[in-house]
């Protein structure tokens, strides 16, 4: 095995808050690029993602001279804290902590992201923030929500409610046809409509009008459909020029999602490289 | 414009190695492996009062299980920890944070990378006695390193006995997912693949490496027949769905206590929604965009059960 890195890592628990994110720093040993790549995972997975992915990319990026910072969300792994993952509410602040810490062990003055899943919905919210973003890097992500409803309960519930007042409408509602009939109705009854993250497309919206956004989705992915829908709301609301930051980059042939194969890992790793050399306006090195 | 370049601060990164939160400090740092590779290891240890000479080395398991399993590592960690005793947990080589490459594992490299941590334990943490732990194949491996060093202390969690079996189901797994995979491209057999996996010296299973090197060395190794001469104390946690102790682990623990050992062995209830090893963050409600640690309470459970009986 033997080593013959031209990089050095740093263990670190980064503050965040009351909690500290365990994280590793890695950083090349020669002269470093002016720009630092934190790493975000879906948040089930611990800072390395699935079969390391991340220690590839950071040691990759490392070689072509670019730090970055991989971590463990608070109540993840070895970070301190305990943590629910909600989807309309992204771990913000753990991101921010991340960047300024490698912005202040490093030196670099610009940020790229670099995530996964839920964690894409944590960069962009973090990135949508701050003033030193160079890009956002997202590999599919979950973006739908159940539309918002009509604050007045439906018209099945009040006209339920009022039948429960009367004596009669109490022993209808209680007669089994009646019963059987309503479990039918209700089971016939369409799923909620879902639609784009009001949330998720204005912090996109907002890291447009000053980063480069790519969105890395396999030909075959799911949610495909999803992230152009959201590109075509954002075309009501963003300039040409902010538009034209945003990408959708395909590979054909494949759903890059849960990253079971090495070629979707190694997709996702060179996408991970190549975002950082594109914002440093340079070529990723052959390997 | 030389003055304007990002320049490293260490001695900020190196402020940052460590944290002290409920009385336990944990410093992250690398060892340095026999061949100069350097390894990440976390050592969890009390910050003041009195402490323990006795002294434990943690192995993770393998695949998405060094990942998944890394929160109730660290409890049972800390746990210890706040009684006394220091735990270092390491990576090994081609592992997690850890430099090295999974092609060049093998059963006796890990094994090595082990025996670096007890070294490190027994001369930087004053740990004079060694204690070790692991889940699932983790499990595995404090047992090997436990007979190999006659440690008086092991906790084994759901641990794997036989190397064999443990791959054979980790291929198994895929066979399981790519059977629902909707492309249908890959139905390969168990016999096709291991004759994949040694044409190719490794084997692709969901995105994780087994190297052929390692398969044939883990089908070597099993603690439920080689632990007879292990003379020390055991704590064994079965976590699963079911109620009651599993025959292997029944025939394990007889096998430690008719050597003179002794083993206690617990059954904890794994909770709805998700297995022990794999992923903890599931929706347990209607709303699938909202995921809870179903693990948490677990953990919590795990490192109590682990300090009391190394109190006891």
């Amino acid at each position: 095995m033997g080593r013959r890195v031209s990089w050095t890592e740093y263990p670190v628990f980064v503050p965040a808050g009351e909690d500290r994110l365990c994280g590793v720093v890695c950083a090349p040993d020669g002269a470093i690029e002016d720009l630092g790549v934190v790493l975000l995972t879906g948040g089930n997975y611990t800072r390395t993602h699935r079969n390391r992915m991340w220690v590839r990319a950071a040691r990759e990026l490392a070689d072509q001279g670019v730090p970055s910072i991989r971590f463990d969300y608070h109540g993840v792994g070895d970070s301190t804290g305990t943590v629910v993952l909600e989807l309309e509410t992204p771990l913000a602040g753990d991101g921010t902590a991340a960047a300024d810490f490698l912005k202040r062990a490093t030196g670099v003055t610009r940020i790229a992201f670099v995530a996964t899943c839920f964690g894409g919905r944590t960069a962009m919210a973090a990135a949508a923030t701050r003033d030193d973003v160079a890009s956002v890097t997202a590999f599919p992500l979950p973006i739908m929500v159940p539309a918002e409803r009509s604050t007045r309960a439906p018209l099945r519930r009040r006209l339920r409610r009022s039948l429960k007042k009367s004596h009669l409408g109490a022993r209808l509602l209680r007669n089994p046809k009646v019963k059987q009939a309503r479990t039918k109705v209700a089971k016939a009854r369409t799923q909620p409509t879902m639609v784009v993250s009001t949330r998720f497309r204005k912090d996109t919206g907002l890291v447009a009008k000053k980063a480069h956004v790519a969105f890395i989705f396999g030909e075959q992915t799911k949610e495909l459909p999803e992230v152009r829908g959201l590109i075509g709301e954002l075309k009501q609301h963003l300039s040409d020029t902010d538009l034209a930051r945003i990408e959708l980059e395909l590979v054909p042939g494949i759903d890059i999602h849960r990253f079971q194969t090495f070629a979707e890992q190694d997709i996702v790793v060179g996408a991970a490289v190549a975002s950082a050399m594109r914002a440093l306006g340079k070529q990723r090195a052959a390997r | 414009m030389a003055l304007d370049m990002p320049v490293l601060d260490r001695q900020f990164l190196k402020d940052h190695e460590s944290h002290t939160r409920d009385g336990v400090r944990e410093t992250a740092f690398h060892l340095t492996a026999d061949d100069g590779s350097r390894m990440y290891a976390m050592l969890t240890e009390p910050e003041s009062g009195p402490r323990s000479d006795l002294g434990f080395v943690l192995a993770h398991s393998f695949g998405l299980e060094v990942l998944t399993l890394r929160r109730t590592e660290r409890g049972i960690a800390r746990a210890l920890a706040a009684s006394g005793h220091p735990v270092l947990s390491v990576h090994r080589r081609g592992f997690g944070d850890s430099e090295g490459d999974i092609a060049e594992s093998s059963v006796e490299s890990q094994m090595q990378d082990l025996r670096g941590a007890v070294s490190w334990l027994r001369a930087e943490a004053g740990a004079e006695r060694i204690g070790a732990i692991g889940c699932k194949l983790g499990g595995l491996f404090a047992g090997l390193l436990g007979r190999e060093l006659a440690a008086e202390r092991l906790i084994l969690v759901q641990p794997a006995l036989s190397g064999a079996q443990y791959v054979k189901n980790f291929i198994r797994e895929m066979q399981v997912v790519r059977m629902a995979d909707p492309d249908g491209t890959d139905r390969r057999s168990m016999q096709e693949m291991l004759t994949d996996m040694r044409r190719d010296g490794m084997l692709d299973v969901l995105g994780y490496g087994l190297p052929s090197s390692l398969y044939e060395g883990l089908g070597e190794v099993d603690i439920s027949t080689s632990m007879e001469s292990f003379a020390g104390d055991v704590l064994l946690v079965q976590v699963a769905k079911r109620p009651t102790l599993a025959r292997e682990y029944e025939t394990f623990r007889d096998l430690i206590q008719a050597g003179g050992g002794r083993c206690r062995a617990q059954v904890l209830r794994e909770p709805s929604g998700s297995t022990f090893g794999s992923a903890s963050f599931v929706a347990t409600g209607h709303d699938i965009n909202t995921r809870t640690d179903v693990m948490e309470p677990l953990v919590g459970e795990l490192g109590g059960i682990a300090a009391g009986w190394v109190g006891a």
